[in-house]
């Protein structure tokens, strides 16, 4: 696989986009769980989890 | 933004001066989250009988009797409780309010009975928790490892800004596993290191504050606590004690809405000679660490003063649950733990770039990111 070879260099923007979703998703997880027991706090374990599951999809494919 | 060269010296110099302290912590950081239920399983922790909800609870000059008659030679230094607990006190005693040298009782919150002397200054998680706050070393210990927390910083900052060259030519999340080994553990380090980031500056920062927590406290005594009792300043201390249980009550009429969550007793490092410090705290998780202090006089268990925590207070304390993970139930410590463990891996894989190559005759860092995109 050297498709990166072909692949044209990214911008910031690109490299960065990802990164910053997962990022904003663990800070709301983080500070929103601080507020409240209830419905809110269940959502913010979710954000939370979002980072780990990606970290274990992108690793262990193919 | 500086050239690449400069922060590619910043990165491997702050992570190779903070990483070993930082598996130290990692490593040590992982029972502790679970602290709770290790002492379970070590059978450490007592149950408290069951008993109907509305039990009424006993007097807490009661559960002070029950202490001092095993104890008739200490003072009382503290009674605190667990979070989400009432069933439950503990009452701290020593040879003095600040003796450090102290004992633990836990006593029932509605028969005033002891249940358990509980040993919180040893066995493993005790030196688990050591490791991890002072290194056995007090404040200094406390320091240098806050030191080391902020090098941390500088090292997920600097990192930050490496993962672009390194990117420029591959997707995100991609590891590439069939070629050298040295570019999966590149790869495998910038993709945990770049995802876990938030967390790791968050539980790192928070813990470096936490560092200063001594210091923090000293300065509020000396600051607001000097303010509030200025009138005692030059009273002999007092010889006779007013009951707990009114000053508690004392307590609740000036904060109907909050509940007890600690007592100072005279002389300690929350309170004065004169006085008990009763602190109130909210329900939620963030309301039940930002304590309310109540400052009674210890002799009338009148109300001497209450005001809000001060700024500087606030910030301690709503570092330590982001530090802890502690309020979020087991989910939240789950998630911890995970966390740490990834954290492990993006410090393991990074000192192992650095180890690999030291003896090599190694590139600058412009033609190492061509080479790694080369392969």
């Amino acid at each position: 696989m050297v498709t990166h070879l072909f692949m044209r260099n990214k911008n910031l923007k690109q490299i960065f986009k990802w990164p910053i979703v997962l990022g904003v998703l663990t800070l709301f997880g983080l500070i929103i769980a601080l507020l409240e027991d209830g419905v809110l706090e269940s959502i913010s374990l979710v954000a939370l989890s979002i980072p780990i599951i990606v970290i274990i999809y992108f690793y262990y494919r193919n | 933004m500086g050239s690449i060269k400069t922060w590619a010296w910043v990165h491997k110099w702050s992570s190779l001066v903070c990483t070993v302290f930082m598996l130290l912590l990692c490593l040590t950081g992982l029972p502790l989250i679970f602290g709770h239920e290790i002492g379970h399983l070590l059978g450490d922790e007592v149950e408290p009988p069951t008993m109907a909800a509305d039990t009424p609870l006993a007097s807490m000059d009661a559960v002070i009797a029950s202490a001092k008659a095993r104890y008739p030679n200490d003072v009382v230094q503290y009674v605190f409780k667990e979070p989400d607990e009432s069933t439950f006190w503990f009452v701290s005693l020593g040879k003095t309010p600040l003796d450090q040298d102290n004992k633990f009782l836990m006593i029932d919150s509605r028969t005033a009975k002891i249940l358990n002397e509980p040993k919180f200054d040893e066995g493993f998680m005790h030196v688990m928790l050591r490791l991890h706050v002072d290194l056995f070393a007090g404040l200094p210990g406390m320091l240098f490892l806050g030191l080391m927390g902020f090098l941390m910083v500088i090292a997920v900052v600097s990192g930050v800004i490496l993962y672009a060259p390194f990117m420029r030519r591959i997707a995100f999340g991609e590891i590439r596993k069939n070629r050298a080994a040295k570019l999966k553990r590149l790869d495998t380090h910038n993709f945990l290191g770049v995802v876990t980031l938030v967390w790791v500056f968050v539980v790192g920062l928070t813990g470096v504050v936490n560092a200063w927590s001594e210091l923090v406290v000293n300065y509020w005594q000396a600051d607001q606590m000097a303010e509030m009792v200025a009138p005692y300043k030059d009273l002999p201390p007092p010889t006779r004690f007013a009951s707990i249980q009114a000053g508690i009550d004392v307590a609740k009429k000036v904060e109907p809405d909050l509940n007890l969550a600690f007592i100072a007793f005279p002389g300690t490092a929350f309170s004065t000679q004169h006085h008990y410090g009763i602190f109130m705290n909210g329900n939620s998780p963030l309301t039940a660490r930002l304590y309310k202090p109540v400052l009674i006089d210890a002799q009338t268990a009148e109300l001497t003063d209450s005001r809000e925590i001060p700024w500087y207070m606030t910030a301690f304390l709503i570092s330590q649950p982001l530090h802890f993970g502690d309020y979020g139930g087991m989910t939240l410590k789950v998630i911890w733990a995970i966390l740490d463990i990834l954290t492990i891996i993006v410090l393991w894989t990074g000192l192992m770039l650095w180890w690999k190559k030291r003896n090599q005759d190694v590139p600058d860092i412009e033609t190492q990111i061509r080479l790694s995109e080369a392969y």
